[in-house]
């Protein structure tokens, strides 16, 4: 593999992470990151959504008028979330039933359509793949990331396990406003970061 | 004009083609959906009951203008030795379908909420269950390897829903302190513990009020 | 449906169970287009026209087409038994398609009719298309919900007036949160932030503290 490869695909794990400097794909990273589990399950759900879409929108952009490309991507797009949406349902139904309404809502996720616009419609099949694939994991790190504060602070517990015993967690961090408050500091940090 | 007919047809075909490949994917799943939701039924059934070995077909009776289901619940003799009640009721937000198994003087044997959708970190505590080692026990337990019988062997019931074993009918009102003759409320989330303690109130009371003289003994083949 | 029902719809959807604040849908035009109340106001007023219009065409796509009812118009066409007709695997398919489809012609419709309106409203229409809120709508319409303890949604009594209130309060809910925000962003813009927190994060802190007043409207059921 050469560098350009690899680069392709780790250039979405922090410099262009899709959630903390794209601002991408919010709605999902505040809503089903109460849990680590969850934040894995819609992870992979969207890894596995980017990539096949960048590789098929990558495959037809030849034959697809420019005008109607949008209606276009967007079929493939809800094409892959509806197989998605069913298979979790048949295989896994404990993760489709936490987080079912958001797996549909992939659908309007903006990493997917905007990956679409501005990777595959521009580059080989081969490299929307390396890019879906990247920026996908990218997404997963920034919604495990934000589930892990959430689930510690708000309900002293990661993958199920009591992390510090005897200690009342937060509860808020669980609920609504933890979400935007961690993501706010999480931001605020990747700022902080940036400019040392 | 012909610009758009070609439009359209591109359109369309990129639709029918969605529309075949969904169809597809809808008929190979259809079948495991359904197994899937059987499953927890079964499942569920079992977990609350342990004393019944198996469960009969399931029947219908009235509750208030809607309809709840019931199973009987056999002994290894055939011996019918109590029920199953499936009664949905709304919570906070969201419809909560609650399994209810009986004896046969209507003392709660168990109950399992079977599905609901309340807000995560307030009502959908009903079915959290607390941690039984901490993450250090368990990174430690990694590099310790623990034998596979050690493990429980099913996850045990949420306190929430193990509070109403042993209760009766006039058991079932929701307080707010600790208590052992009523149901202790969910903190935070009291719309939601009223709606699954009503879910088996109502069951309960309508089963015998409805289906008063049950089958004693299933008739053997 | 009673009319008490169908006002405590609205109340839920505004203040109770704010797209925004308590269900995080439509997060990103939220944050990007709540810099300053013009633009904030233009955007709420089309986000709750489409999601109303989003909301009528979307329950009659799902109860004459997908759903394997009495009134499926393929069972009313050809007969037979009505379960054959089951296409609601193609809902969130034919409600994004719908819904795109919708807003090109509202966006048509409104330049043709009243150029002022357009005016004020236009830039905004094309982001709709991917407001996750409007997709969500329009599933939460059909999949239904509990409100203060009567079950709404497809299959219950009055869906389509559930659907049109669920979606103009859903559409009213998302304005006003997002005018609440503009009206503070526009005075942080002269405060004294710490540089790290300058711009998203400061907002999504602020976010955070409304999340928390809009929760004291949980009390509201009992």
């Amino acid at each position: 593999m050469s560098v350009s490869t690899v680069k392709e695909v780790t250039k979405g794990f922090w410099e262009k992470n899709p959630v903390l400097v794209l601002a991408l794909g919010l709605c999902p990273s505040l809503a089903v990151t109460t849990s680590v589990r969850n934040a894995l399950g819609m992870g992979v759900s969207t890894i596995f959504v980017l990539t096949l879409s960048n590789v098929i929108i990558a495959l037809i952009k030849g034959i697809v008028p420019s005008q109607i490309r949008i209606p276009c991507y967007i079929i493939v797009i809800a094409t892959l979330v509806t197989i998605v949406d069913l298979v979790l349902a048949a295989y896994f139904p404990d993760i489709s039933k936490a987080i079912g309404l958001f797996i549909k809502l992939i659908v309007v996720n903006c990493i997917i359509l905007g990956r679409a616009e501005a990777f595959a419609a521009k580059n080989t099949a081969w490299r929307s793949l390396l890019d879906g694939i990247g920026m996908g994991i990218g997404f997963m790190i920034a919604l495990v990331l934000i589930a892990a504060v959430r689930e510690v602070l708000g309900a002293n517990k990661l993958f199920g396990f009591t992390v510090f015993p005897g200690w009342r967690p937060i509860a808020v961090m669980v609920l609504a406003p933890g979400a935007f408050l961690t993501l706010g500091f999480l931001l605020g940090a990747k700022n902080l970061r940036m400019r040392t | 004009m012909k610009q758009i007919l070609r439009y359209g047809l591109i359109l369309l075909c990129f639709s029918g083609l969605a529309g075949v490949s969904l169809h597809g994917v809808n008929v190979l799943t259809r079948e495991r959906i359904a197994a899937a939701q059987q499953r927890a039924l079964t499942e569920g059934q079992r977990q609350i009951f342990p004393a019944a070995a198996r469960f009969g077909e399931q029947k219908t009776f009235p509750v208030g203008n809607k309809t709840a289901q019931y199973f009987e619940a056999f002994d290894t003799n055939g011996v019918c030795i109590g029920y199953e009640l499936l009664h949905t009721v709304q919570g906070y937000q969201s419809p909560i379908t609650v399994l209810t198994a009986i004896d046969r003087r209507g003392i709660i044997a168990g109950i399992k909420i079977l599905s609901q959708a309340e807000t995560p970190g307030l009502g959908a505590e009903v079915e959290a269950v607390p941690a039984s080692r901490t993450l250090w026990q368990a990174l430690a337990g990694l590099v310790r390897r623990v034998p596979a019988q050690v493990r429980p062997a099913a996850p045990p019931l949420p306190p929430f829903q193990a509070q109403f074993a042993g209760k009766s009918l006039t058991q079932l009102r929701v307080v707010k302190q600790p208590t052992r003759d009523a149901i202790e409320a969910i903190a935070g989330a009291t719309i939601t513990s009223e709606a699954v303690t009503k879910a088996v109130r109502d069951a309960i009371s309508n089963f015998f009020l409805h289906v008063a003289h049950p089958p004693t003994s299933e008739q053997s083949p | 449906m009673s009319f008490s029902v169908l006002l405590l719809v609205l109340v839920s959807t505004i203040f109770v169970n704010n797209f925004v604040f308590a269900k995080f849908l439509g997060t990103c035009p939220y944050l990007g287009v709540s810099k300053d109340s013009q633009s904030a106001m233009g955007m709420g007023l089309a986000v709750i026209f489409v999601m109303t219009m989003a909301s009528a065409v979307s329950w009659a796509i799902y109860h004459f087409f997908l759903y394997p009812g009495k009134d499926n118009v393929l069972y009313l066409l050809l007969g037979g038994d009505p379960a054959q007709y089951d296409l609601r695997y193609l809902m969130t398919l034919a409600f994004i398609l719908v819904i795109a489809a919708l807003v090109q012609f509202v966006e048509m419709v409104i330049q043709k009719v009243s150029p002022a309106l357009y005016a004020a409203l236009g830039i905004y229409l094309p982001l709709i298309t991917t407001n996750c809120a409007v997709l969500a709508v329009a599933i939460l319409n059909i999949e239904g919900m509990s409100i203060f303890g009567v079950r709404v949604g497809h299959g219950y009594p009055g869906s389509l007036l559930f659907a049109l209130a669920n979606g103009f309060g859903g559409g009213v809910g998302f304005a006003l949160a997002l005018l609440l925000m503009a009206g503070i962003r526009e005075r942080l813009a002269l405060g004294n932030v710490p540089k790290p927190l300058q711009g998203m994060p400061i907002a999504f802190i602020t976010a955070a503290l409304l999340a928390i007043a809009f929760m004291g409207f949980i009390g509201m059921v009992k």
